[in-house]
Formats: structure tokens, C-alpha cells, sequence
């Protein structure tokens, strides 16, 4: 520790007021046991997460070399299952998208610990693409082509996209014509799935992208395992590097522009790792990449969080948060005006307590009904879990409303 | 349909980050002499960060669940927190951000320092220190219990919090004349 600087005047009265006020507080009462088993908890989490990771790659592995281009002409998707995520039960295949409708698809991620019963509990994950329908049914279905979806984004006429592992059943080797700008490894590429408002697949690709940033009318916009641009046109199905400086992968698409919450991590030993220094948002054209304005927000608005959706006006960046581990804790919802810079934000849902009960919330994936209306979909495990839970069980949606909506 | 509550927030005092680590840049567990270490940390330090979160954020519960994720983190990365110089002051800050975050903004609007705390205290002198404290700005109190508490310097404060040294002294020297002031209006009432 430090010496005292001497121009300070901490008189030793109130130095031993505010020192025999903590020492008469109750001492903490927590032990040691366990800090270990919720960080073991926490630990066995995020080999779920890698687990997950090593199962994509593992699938594209051994489900043979990469089919590259459509693949046999527009295929229809497959109704799996359709649980349900309220009383009403799903009972026929997805009503045709809607244009300019963002569809609430889940990210594939599940959880699983031990329970107090020695049993594995949790949240069971599939591999097939999940999607909340306007009316809160829960609707799963399979992507032909995609073996196992990582993510999907709505596009403007009411269809998606999706990327996802490629079927075992794919052998073909893609032609000599890269379809992917950048290179990659074989078993780092997935199948990119064009999927129209009437359900039926337009086209699959090959691709070096990992994951999806957003889409506009005419073009797909992604990024790969180095955070490259990727970009691929919905008329031709060309993909192309981008080299749009400005972007990132963090962005959001809608309106005619992308929105980027940009913070400086600062690393030191004074400090907690990634703890941003600034928070910048920031506006680019969708076609030209260049940035048309920024603004200065709070540094904590630079979480990541669990992902951000852009209004369909882009007027408003909604911010899926959650509490550091993500394990436990809460979910909720931040607000940011983007033209404004106004912030409204709501705790939507948390656990009762934080001892490690096995209670937890998850986020799972939210949309834009229309310009004012948010809809977030969760998951909440309740405490003392004895097994593993379908999503549908457990999900919890809310709608929340933009001001004057 | 949920309204929106207008947030609030603290001037200073920054949230903490959710980043999710690449698979690939995810700490290693720890191994068995890591182990020791931290559970020698542990005993020698989870009840002063603890005293210190409570002293700060005047919530004894919230100060718990923030000692409990910073020692959680601190447990987590041990082998690069235990080669700091000041891991229990790491360790602070870490449950300070957490605590101080957007989503227990809740929790904050509550009344600071509920009776159910203050019936466990002995020394009279405490609820009128702890009924002073709360009566300051969150980032004036975590500066006075960084120099009080933790007996730390301006400059270690201030690498602490993230504060240029000038913001700390003023901090400072703003929290004691309003300590003075309340002390003496209570001391004389």
C-alpha cells in the first residue's frame, strides 16, 4: 500500500468513525465452498459453449468436404416440432413471413450442470432453428442443408437468412471458383441458406462466414473466423470481402444504416479485464459503409451484452443485457434513441436469489414486432432443477414499447 | 406491454463488462497450488472487500452478491489476479461494477441501509457514521472508503477507480467537508 499523501485531511475523528462503522457491520458471510462450485458451475457453462463450438466443427469434420451452390433447386423447410411457448399449441407449418416484419429467431445455445441430484440440469439445445411466431407460438424447424443452425436474421421481404453446419450428406467438393472470399480451413466453413417469406430455401451456399451482422434488400452481411467483412448478394449469390474500415462485426442493420456501439477496452492490473474506457455510438450507410454520425454514451452502454436489434426504422438500438457470468442473475433490455441518444432501460426478468440454487435466466432472442415494439424471448430455469427442460417450458417472452409507441 | 423506467446513472462509476471470451482466450482452470493461493486470498481478504462494498454501496445483501461475483471472477483467473499488486483491490473494483450496473438500479432506489442492517451493529457511533455515508454521491463514498477503508494512496485510488489523481482528491476533499457538516449538525442536534 502506499504512503498517506500529506496534503490530504483525513482527521483521524472521522478516519475512525468510518473504520469502527465497517468493523461493527456484520462480517461476510459467505465461505469459500461456495465461491468454488458457482464458479465450477459457471465453468462447466462455458464448456458447454465450447462444446458447442468443437460439435460444429466436428460436424463439418465428418460430414465430408463442403457442397458448394444451390443445392437441388428451392426445398421447403420442415415443420420439426411446435411447442409450446404459451397455451396455444402450433399446429400447422410457419405462416409466410411478412415483409418488413423481423422474425424472433433463438440462439442455439442451451445450459447444463450438475443438479442437487447429481443429475445433469439445464436447458436442452437442438439443432434445429427456433423462431417465436407473432401470435408467441414457438415453432422449430429444420433448414435443409444446415445440419446444425448457429444464426438466422430476418431479411425485408419477410424471408432469412441462416448459416449454419453442413448436412453429413454433403460430399461434393466446392467447384475451383472460391465461393467465399476469404480462406478458410474446410472445417471452418458453413452452408449460408436463402430462405424466402413462403418458406421454401432459394439457395445454399458455401461460405467462410461465422456469423451474420445484418441484411438490407439486396445483400447479406457477415463476417468470418478473423472478423473479416464479408458481404453476399441476395440477386446473384456472389460473395465478396468488404473493406468498409468503419464496420464491425458488432453492428446492427435496418433503416437504410448500420448502428455500432464502439468502447476501448483498457487492460492493466489496476483495472478489471475489458473494462471499456468510452462508449461511442456510431451511424453508417448500409451503402456505402461511411460513417454519417456518432455520439458519446455512457461507457457501460459498450457491453455487449447478449446482442443488440436495430428498429426497423433504425431509429431505436435495443441492447439484450445481462448480468456479468450470465449463469445467474438478471435479463434485461436497454433503449438507446439513436438520433437522440436517449436511454430507457427495464430488468425484465432475474432470479429470486443469489445463492447457487441452480436457478438461472438465459437470453435466448428478440425482435421487432414493428418501429415501437420490442419482443424478447428468455429462458428461466427454476431453482433446484432435477432435469433438463425443452426451451418451450421454460420461456418467458415480454413486449416492451419504444416512448410514444 | 412494460413501460420503460428512465435510467439513471452513476457519474464515474462505469458497468461492467459481459464480454464473452472466445472459446479459444478462456482462462485454463487453475491448477491444485493455484488452488491454496487463492483460498489463503480468500480468507485474508473476502471479508474487507466485503466491508468495504457494504460501506460504499450502504446495501449489506447487494454487498454480498458483489463480494461473491468478485471472488467468483477472482477465483476464475487467479493465476493472472494473484500476480497483481493489489488483488483485493482488484477485487473491489470488480464487485463495485457489478453492483453498480445498469440492472441493479433497482435495487438501488430502495432505501440505503435497511433497519434489518443497522439492528446488528453495537457501537452507537455507527448508524450515525453509516446515516453520513449515505448521504454522499456513490463515487464520493467509494473514493473516502478507498483512502479510509482500504488505506489506500490518491494514486493507488485513482488507478483504482479509474480516476485521474486531481478527481480524487477533489472526490475526497468534497466527501469530508460533507461528512464534517453532517457530523457536526447531528453531533449538535
Amino acid at each position: 500500500m502506499g504512503t498517506r499523501d500529506e496534503d490530504l485531511d483525513l482527521d483521524d475523528e472521522l478516519v475512525a468513525l468510518v473504520r469502527g462503522a465497517a468493523a461493527d457491520l456484520p462480517g461476510y458471510p459467505g465461505d469459500v465452498a461456495s465461491i468454488r462450485r458457482r464458479r465450477a458451475a459457471r465453468r462447466r457453462r462455458q464448456t458447454l459453449y465450447v462444446g458447442l463450438s468443437a460439435a460444429l466443427v466436428a460436424t463439418v469434420l465428418f460430414g465430408g468436404v463442403a457442397l458448394f451452390g444451390p443445392v437441388g433447386g428451392p426445398a421447403p423447410l420442415t415443420v420439426v416440432s411446435t411447442p409450446p411457448a404459451s397455451p396455444t399449441v402450433a399446429a400447422s407449418p410457419p405462416a409466410p413471413g411478412t415483409a418488413g416484419l423481423q422474425r424472433l429467431f433463438f440462439v442455439p445455445y442451451g445450459q447444463s450442470s450438475e443438479g442437487d441430484n447429481g443429475a445433469q440440469v439445464g436447458v436442452r439445445n437442438n439443432d434445429d432453428l427456433d423462431e417465436v411466431l407473432p401470435d408467441g407460438r414457438l415453432l422449430t424447424s429444420h433448414v435443409p442443408g444446415l445440419a446444425a443452425v448457429v444464426t438466422a436474421m430476418s431479411l425485408p421481404d419477410g424471408g432469412f437468412v441462416a448459416l449454419g453446419t453442413k448436412s453429413p450428406t454433403e460430399t461434393t467438393p466446392p467447384p475451383g471458383a472460391a465461393a467465399s472470399p476469404t480462406p478458410a480451413g474446410a472445417d471452418e466453413r458453413f452452408n449460408l441458406a436463402v430462405v424466402g417469406p413462403d418458406g421454401r430455401v432459394r439457395s445454399l451456399r458455401d461460405t467462410a462466414a461465422l456469423g451474420l451482422i445484418g441484411t438490407n434488400d439486396q445483400r447479406v452481411f457477415m463476417y468470418d473466423r478473423q472478423s473479416h467483412l464479408l458481404t453476399m448478394d441476395l440477386a446473384t449469390g456472389r460473395q465478396q470481402a468488404l473493406s468498409w474500415p468503419a464496420l464491425s462485426p458488432g453492428a446492427a442493420l435496418a433503416g437504410g444504416h448500420f448502428v455500432e456501439l464502439q468502447g476501448d477496452a483498457q487492460q492493466g492490473d489496476a483495472q478489471p479485464p475489458d473494462t471499456p474506457t468510452h462508449c461511442t455510438l456510431r451511424v453508417l450507410d448500409d451503402r456505402t459503409g461511411a460513417q454519417t454520425s456518432s455520439r458519446t454514451l455512457p461507457v457501460g452502454d459498450c457491453d455487449p451484452g447478449f446482442g443488440m436489434r436495430l428498429s426497423p426504422d433504425g431509429q431505436w438500438l435495443a441492447v439484450a443485457q445481462a448480468t456479468p457470468g450470465g449463469s445467474v442473475g438478471a435479463i434485461g433490455v436497454l433503449l438507446i434513441n439513436v438520433a437522440t441518444g436517449q436511454q430507457y432501460s427495464q430488468v425484465l426478468d432475474q432470479v429470486a436469489g443469489s445463492s447457487d440454487d441452480g436457478e438461472s435466466v438465459d437470453f435466448q432472442g428478440m425482435a421487432w414486432l414493428d418501429a415501437g415494439r420490442l419482443r424478447i424471448a428468455w429462458t428461466h430455469l427454476p431453482a433446484h432443477p432435477t432435469r433438463m427442460y425443452d426451451k418451450s417450458e421454460v420461456l418467458r417472452l415480454r413486449t416492451v414499447a419504444t416512448p410514444g409507441a | 406491454m412494460e413501460p420503460f423506467g428512465v435510467r439513471a446513472r452513476l457519474s464515474g462509476m462505469d458497468a461492467p463488462p459481459t464480454r464473452e471470451l472466445p472459446a479459444a482466450a478462456r482462462v485454463p482452470v487453475a491448477r491444485e497450488p493455484d488452488d491454496h493461493s487463492f483460498d489463503a486470498f480468500y480468507r485474508a481478504k473476502s471479508d474487507s472487500v466485503y466491508r468495504a462494498l457494504a460501506m460504499t454501496l450502504g446495501d449489506a445483501h447487494l454487498a454480498r452478491e458483489a463480494t461473491d461475483e468478485a471472488m467468483t471472477r477472482a477465483c476464475a483467473r487467479w493465476h493472472a489476479v494473484r500476480s497483481m499488486e493489489n488483488p483485493g483491490g482488484w477485487a473491489y473494483r470488480v464487485g463495485l461494477n457489478w453492483a453498480t450496473s445498469w440492472w441493479r438500479k433497482r435495487r438501488r432506489e430502495q432505501p440505503l441501509w435497511p433497519d434489518r442492517d443497522e439492528a446488528a451493529v453495537t457501537d452507537p457511533q455507527t448508524p450515525v457514521a453509516l446515516a453520513a455515508l449515505r448521504r454522499l454521491p456513490l463515487n464520493q463514498r467509494a473514493v473516502v472508503v478507498c483512502r479510509v477503508l482500504l488505506d489506500l494512496s490518491t494514486v493507488e485510488t485513482a488507478d483504482l477507480l479509474g480516476l485521474a489523481q486531481g478527481t480524487v482528491k477533489s472526490r475526497l476533499a468534497r466527501a469530508l467537508a460533507a461528512l464534517r457538516t453532517v457530523l457536526t449538525v447531528e453531533g449538535e442536534a
